[in-house]
C-alpha cells in the first residue's frame, strides 16, 4: 500500500523528532569532559596570581634590605682606601725597574728593533 | 534556559565560568547526537565533543555572536579531519536502538526519513541537520557551514521538496 508523502511542513517537522530520538550519550562522559574544559583557564588563573605575589614580595623585601642597610653601605664606601696603581706611582727607590726578559719578551711587540735594542742607559760610553 | 549568546557574553565579558558551564551542558548532549546521526561512532563522539568544545572556549571570545554555529562549525570540521584520517573505515551505522516514546507509525516515520536523509550528499545532511534538528537559523546555518545565507535558504526549500518527492518511491522498509 503506498504512503501518502507528509507536507513539507510535516517533514521539517519529522526531521526534528526522527533524530531526536537517537540514544542519549553518556552523562558521566560528558560530565567529565566538562570538567576537563573548566580546569584550563582556573588554572592559568592562578598560575598568573602567584607569579604576581611573588613578584610583589620579592620586590617588598628588597626595598626592606636597602632601607636598613643603605647607612652601613655608603659607610663602607667611605672607608674604602684609595688605592694606587703601581703604574702610576712613585717608584721608592732610585733605581729604575729592570724589566725582567720574560716581562720584555712578553711586553715588547714583535718587529720593533727599537724594543729589542733595550734602554739606552745601558750602553757603554764610546 | 538561558540564551546561548547571552551566556557566552557573559563568559568572555565576566569570565563566568557558571555561564559556560550552563551553554555546554545545554549544546553537548545534543552536539554529541548530531555527531553520531552524521555517522561517527558513539567512543569517537565523545572525542570529537571535546576536542570542538576546547577549540570552541580558545576562540569564541573573538567573536561571540553565534557561539551555535561556531561551535557546529568547529564540530563538523573536526569530522571531515578525522573522516580523511580513517578513510578506510566505513561510516557508523545509525543506532538501531531509539528511544520507544511514540506510536508504531510515528516510528516508522522517523526511520524512513533517517533513511532518505542518510542518502543525501554530506553537506545537504548537514544543512538539513543543522537547520531543522538543531534549529539553527539559516544565517546560523550559513556561518556554520561557510555558504551564503541565501544559498542556505534556497537549498533548504529544495531539499525538504527533495525529501517529499523521494517519500514514495522506496515502500519497501515499511510495513503499513
Amino acid at each position: 500500500m503506498k504512503r501518502e508523502p507528509p507536507t513539507e511542513r510535516e517533514i521539517a517537522d519529522l526531521i526534528a523528532s526522527a533524530f531526536e530520538d537517537l540514544p542519549a550519550p553518556d552523562a558521566r562522559r560528558l560530565a567529565a569532559i566538562e570538567e576537563r574544559l573548566l580546569m584550563r583557564p582556573r588554572r592559568r588563573a592562578g598560575f598568573a596570581w602567584w607569579w604576581l605575589v611573588g613578584a610583589l614580595v620579592a620586590g617588598a623585601a628588597s626595598a626592606l634590605w636597602w632601607a636598613v642597610n643603605y647607612d652601613s653601605v655608603e659607610g663602607q664606601k667611605e672607608a674604602v682606601p684609595v688605592v694606587i696603581s703601581p703604574t702610576v706611582a712613585p717608584s721608592t727607590s732610585d733605581q729604575p725597574a729592570r724589566p725582567s726578559r720574560s716581562e720584555g719578551a712578553e711586553s715588547a711587540p714583535a718587529g720593533n728593533p727599537a724594543q729589542k735594542q733595550g734602554p739606552v742607559i745601558y750602553q757603554r760610553e764610546r | 534556559m538561558r540564551d546561548p549568546v547571552e551566556l557566552i557574553r557573559l563568559f568572555c565579558r565576566d569570565g563566568d565560568a557558571g555561564a559556560f558551564r550552563e551553554f555546554y551542558r545545554s549544546q553537548s548532549p545534543r552536539l554529541w547526537k548530531f555527531l553520531v546521526a552524521r555517522g561517527s561512532n558513539p567512543e569517537d563522539a565523545y572525542d570529537l565533543v571535546s576536542e570542538a568544545f576546547l577549540r570552541f572556549v580558545k576562540t569564541v571570545c573573538r567573536d561571540p555572536r553565534a557561539p551555535r554555529a561556531f561551535l557546529y562549525r568547529i564540530a563538523t570540521n573536526l569530522r571531515i579531519d578525522a573522516l580523511r584520517r580513517a578513510r578506510a573505515r566505513p561510516t557508523e551505522p545509525l543506532p538501531e536502538e531509539i528511544a520507544d516514546n511514540s506510536d508504531e507509525s510515528v516510528r516508522e516515520q522517523a526511520y524512513h526519513l533517517r533513511e532518505l536523509v542518510g542518502r543525501l550528499p554530506e553537506r545537504e545532511q548537514n544543512l538539513l541537520l543543522l537547520r531543522y534538528w538543531i534549529g539553527l537559523s539559516h544565517q546560523e546555518v550559513a556561518h556554520a557551514l561557510d555558504l551564503p545565507e541565501g544559498t542556505v535558504r534556497r537549498q533548504c526549500a529544495e531539499l525538504i521538496a527533495k525529501l517529499r518527492e523521494c517519500w514514495g518511491e522506496d515502500e519497501t522498509g515499511t510495513t503499513d
